[in-house]
């Protein structure tokens, strides 16, 4: 377990082979399927590529029983029962869902309390299979005592147990695929944690077929060795990305400009890193990862579902440079700038990580993120016990990823992903779409054949600008709509990063308000208000805007210097989840946590690379 | 005492050994045992003791032993390794059955939890084992007909008009559209966020696409017969007003029992093995007559 270069990674892949040649699923018939469209036919997918079931041992241990089969009924839409036998249901079914189980010992708890299992008649194995939920939870609190020390009991690794369940996930996903209709993706996490900071990714599979055992952190905690293993994947048929999530929580290590080993990075890890990892989950249940205040003091908004506390840390902050989002796209066009390489070209997703099966995203239709703990009534997420050194009420009821791609497939929303032609959203349904170019009309957005114009004259969002800028200045247009069954838009911005001499820069514009009269002379904003009646938690559309469009120019453009630019639209104020339920109880909400909040998106950014630089920087 | 009992309760062995055969003499009593016989044929009396002095270890019992080891240490034995399992397999047995002489299962609460839960398991293993017949199955698909209903599929062309362009005035634009369509004249209108042709959708995704309002509007128009292929409108959207064509509408319809055997077969083993585990215990506990002593937990005095 110490240092992820031991030789037994070897040995296991060994293994692994030999299993996975037993793993042979086929693909499900593509009945439902329509005719891809163009480009700018391109239709926005929403979805949830993080879920946790029972296979995964912290989410086991949460007392979760639910199966693949299960998260992925609940995110088609279909009821779902709780442990109190209420049911649960999506308001807005998801397009795609991904089921991503911890890889470490994958199933071992749930398989520990089969009786004939060797493990059953251990002390483990009787804490697992007890009906007690502080006993069972104990179970999970020795599993990760047994993490730190490296040392678990005989017979923890059990691989035709991984084997087994590894089958029965990548089963489950086939069954419930119809193309066309409803993706589900083979996926894993590999949960790899170096010093308390999580270095966590998942793992999406295009496909089904030949998939190979999951390649967990117990096999290596440094990415590059997974980066190694997805590229080995590739080179026998199998593509796959991976995501890194919870940067916030990394301790300052998922965008440090060192590798692994503490070597500065270079332009080949920049290159595998590019794509291997084209997108970062940028929110979720444990905070998100945009930015925070103490990068970005004079962005209003980054102060927004923080969750800083190192995860089973007992509360220590972790770092705050090297885990964030923008900051990593600045160092990125930084190194761009001074190196000529840049290994933080990634787009953005959102996805839930709820540890319940099922991916409760909605606000005002949220059942916690821990399953039975949970999910059953308000009452049962009203304790301010500590969840993780945090009280539950800090948990956040988000995200979902956003793809535009031409039909709902495996194949279309992996290209999509591929591409970056992504956004990640708090939880909403909220669309928004963008293209950058040069010869963009400035009323596109009015035109009825904006996308095709887009498209032929400019990149989407994830694209690549590359000069030569001809003494002009890239311009971006941006549309957004609100979620039809959820809350006006606020205003969009366009979010941009820079390099000069050496030192990084970022601004925040506003291009689009619900109502122009908001702008002040001196520039600023005035805040669009605040609707909610807490006590009833409600909120009503009577300001913002159901639609914003906007055209913009840089007005601040040095073609010698790379640059960034991505939208982030702002819904106006609703319920946040902890009001929805404090109004169910007819209790005031808890002060720890805002009433309200402004759910979001945030895109995967345009770049703008200078001519002769935008070579070193594509994809290899 | 207790160190033996440890090492019984570790062995899985054990129990496969102990119980298997219980469990599949338990299995077949309960299996010719008609549920009105109270009798039974099976006795509540604590495990019972082979009377063989033999003891083989056979071949499946050998790859189960090198499986273990495999397992925990990534390798096969050597030979002296595997002569050793052997012998700690032969000591265990040896231990166990004379455990079991003197009795040292009875009264145990770990024994007996286990017991219970291993008969649980088996169970539900039988059960997933049983093969339903094709009138079982024909008859779960008409008990459960709305399972495997496919809902309805809407090919649409619409035109939007913009609340955000044209304020109050989208109300008018769109009545001048739809008449403009009406007559023939294929007018253009206000971009929208997804395509303006939506091929073969199901009402759900039309509602993710547009909204609930615009969903209920179309099913609607379609239920009070809007013809096909003719604009129509206003239909209002959280963004704005459409005008709307149907372009096909295939009405949502049950699937037959041929049509959906495969899924109604899996359902139905996952509804039967439920159902299987409930009704065997059920039967089993009419076996036996329950006499519950008079008790009041009130009265116990808290240590």
């Amino acid at each position: 377990m110490q240092n992820a270069r031991a030789t037994g990674s070897g040995r296991r892949s060994g293994i692994a082979a030999l299993l996975a040649a037993l793993l042979l699923p086929g693909q499900p018939h593509a009945e439902n399927r329509v005719n891809a469209g163009t480009p700018p036919e391109r239709q926005v997918y929403f979805g949830d590529l993080h879920v946790h079931t029972t296979y995964s041992n912290d989410s086991f241990g949460y007392n979760n029983d639910r199966t693949p089969d299960v998260a992925y009924r609940y995110a088609k839409g279909e009821p779902v029962a709780t442990v109190g036998g209420a049911t649960i249901q999506l308001r807005t079914p998801l397009d795609f869902l991904a089921v991503t189980d911890h890889a470490e010992y994958l199933g071992i708890f749930s398989a520990m309390t089969a009786p004939e299992h060797p493990l059953n008649p251990t002390e483990l194995g009787r804490q697992a299979s007890s009906s007690d939920v502080a006993t069972r939870y104990a179970a999970f609190g020795t599993f990760i005592r047994a993490l730190r020390s490296g040392e678990f009991p005989e017979g923890f690794y059990d691989p035709a147990n991984t084997l087994s369940v590894w089958r029965q996930i990548v089963e489950t996903a086939d069954a419930h695929y119809e193309p066309g209709r409803f993706t589900a993706f083979a996926g894993y996490e590999w949960t790899s944690t170096v010093q308390g900071g999580n270095m966590h990714r998942n793992v999406i599979f295009e496909g089904s077929a030949d998939l190979p055992l999951p390649f967990a952190a117990s096999d290596s905690r440094n990415p590059e060795d997974l980066w190694t293993w997805l590229e080995r994947q590739r080179m026998r048929g199998v593509d796959a990305i991976a995501i890194p999530h919870n940067s916030n929580v990394s301790d300052g290590r998922m965008f440090a400009l060192t590798d692994s080993f503490g070597e500065p990075i270079d332009a080949a890890y920049a290159a595998r890193r590019t794509w291997n990892e084209p997108l970062v989950e940028i929110t979720q249940q444990k905070g998100t990862s945009e930015t925070h205040p103490a990068l970005s003091p004079t962005d209003e908004f980054a102060d927004f579902e923080l969750f800083t506390e190192l995860l089973i840390s007992g509360g220590t902050p972790g770092k705050v440079s090297g885990s964030y989002v923008r900051e990593a796209w600045l160092n990125g066009v930084r190194l761009q700038a001074e190196a000529g390489f840049n290994p933080f070209q990634f787009g953005v997703i959102g996805s839930s990580d709820n540890h319940s099966g099922t991916s409760a995203v909605e606000e005002g239709n949220y059942t916690g993120s821990r399953g039975p703990a949970s999910d059953g009534t308000p009452a049962l997420r009203q304790p301010t016990e500590l969840w993780g050194g945090l009280p539950r009420q800090s948990f956040s009821a988000a995200g979902l990823t956003a793809v535009w791609a031409e039909e709902n497939t495996r194949e279309s929303l992996f290209a999509a992903m591929r591409r970056r032609e992504t956004y990640g959203t708090t939880g909403t349904h909220l669309r928004v779409r963008l293209f950058a170019g040069w010869e963009l009309p400035m009323d596109l957005h009015e035109r009825a054949e904006r996308e095709a114009l887009g498209y032929a004259r400019g990149v989407p969002m994830g694209g690549v600008l590359e000069g030569p800028a001809r003494g002009r200045s890239p311009t971006i247009v941006v549309w957004a709509a609100r979620d039809p069954e959820g809350a006006n838009l606020d205003r969009i911005q366009i979010i941009k990063g820079w390099t000069a001499n050496g030192a990084v820069h970022e601004r925040i514009h506003d291009v689009a308000l619900s109502d122009p009269a908001r702008r002040r002379s001196d520039g600023s904003v005035t805040p669009v208000g605040n609707t909610v009646d807490v006590p009833g938690a409600r909120h009503t559309n009577t300001i913002g805007s159901a639609e914003l469009a906007a055209a913009w120019t840089d007005p601040d453009f040095d073609p010698t210097q790379p640059a960034f630019y991505y939208v982030r639209v702002i819904e106006i104020p609703t319920p946040r989840w902890t009001t929805f339920d404090a109004a169910a109880l007819g209790v005031p909400p808890l002060d720890l946590v805002p009433a309200t909040l402004q759910e979001r998106a945030f895109t995967s950014p345009v770049w703008y690379l200078p001519a002769g630089q935008a070579g070193t920087a594509r994809q290899p | 005492m207790h160190d033996v009992l440890a090492r019984l309760l570790r062995d899985p062995l054990t129990h496969f050994l102990a119980l298997g055969g219980i469990v599949f003499a338990l299995w077949a009593a309960l299996d010719t045992a008609p549920a009105d016989n109270p009798a039974g044929t099976v006795s509540a009396a604590p495990v019972s003791v082979p009377d063989s002095r033999d003891i083989l270890i056979d071949a499946a019992e050998q790859r189960l032993l090198t499986a273990y080891f495999t397992a925990q240490w990534r390798r096969l034995p050597t030979e002296a390794e595997f002569r050793e399992l052997l012998d700690a397999r032969i000591r265990e047995e040896v231990l166990m059955r004379e455990a079991l002489a003197l009795g040292l299962d009875r009264g145990d609460r770990v024994i007996r939890q286990r017991l219970a839960q291993k008969l649980e398991m088996t169970l539900r293993e039988v059960a997933a084992l049983e093969t339903p017949t094709e009138a079982e199955l024909a008859a779960f698909h008409a008990r459960h007909r709305d399972r495997y209903a496919l809902p309805p599929r809407i090919s649409l062309t619409h035109r939007f008009v913009s609340a955000r362009q044209h304020g109050d005035a989208a109300a008018a634009r769109a009545a001048a559209l739809l008449h403009a369509l009406q007559s023939g004249d294929d007018v253009s209108a206000d971009p929208f966020h997804a395509p303006g042709i939506l091929l073969a959708e199901t009402p759900d995704r039309l509602a993710r696409v547009f909204g609930n309002t615009f969903r209920d509007a179309v099913l609607a128009a379609i239920q009070d017969g809007q013809p096909i292929g003719r604009w129509t409108g206003p239909v209002a959207s959280p963004w704005g007003i459409h005008v709307v064509r149907i372009d096909d509408y295939q009405p949502g319809r049950q699937r037959g029992f041929a049509e959906s055997r495969a899924a109604v077969e899996q359902d139905w083993r996952e509804d039967a093995q439920a159902a299987a585990e409930v009704r065997r215990i059920e039967l089993m506990r009419r076996r036996y007559r329950v006499e519950i002593a008079p008790f009041d937990p009130a009265t116990e005095r808290l240590q």
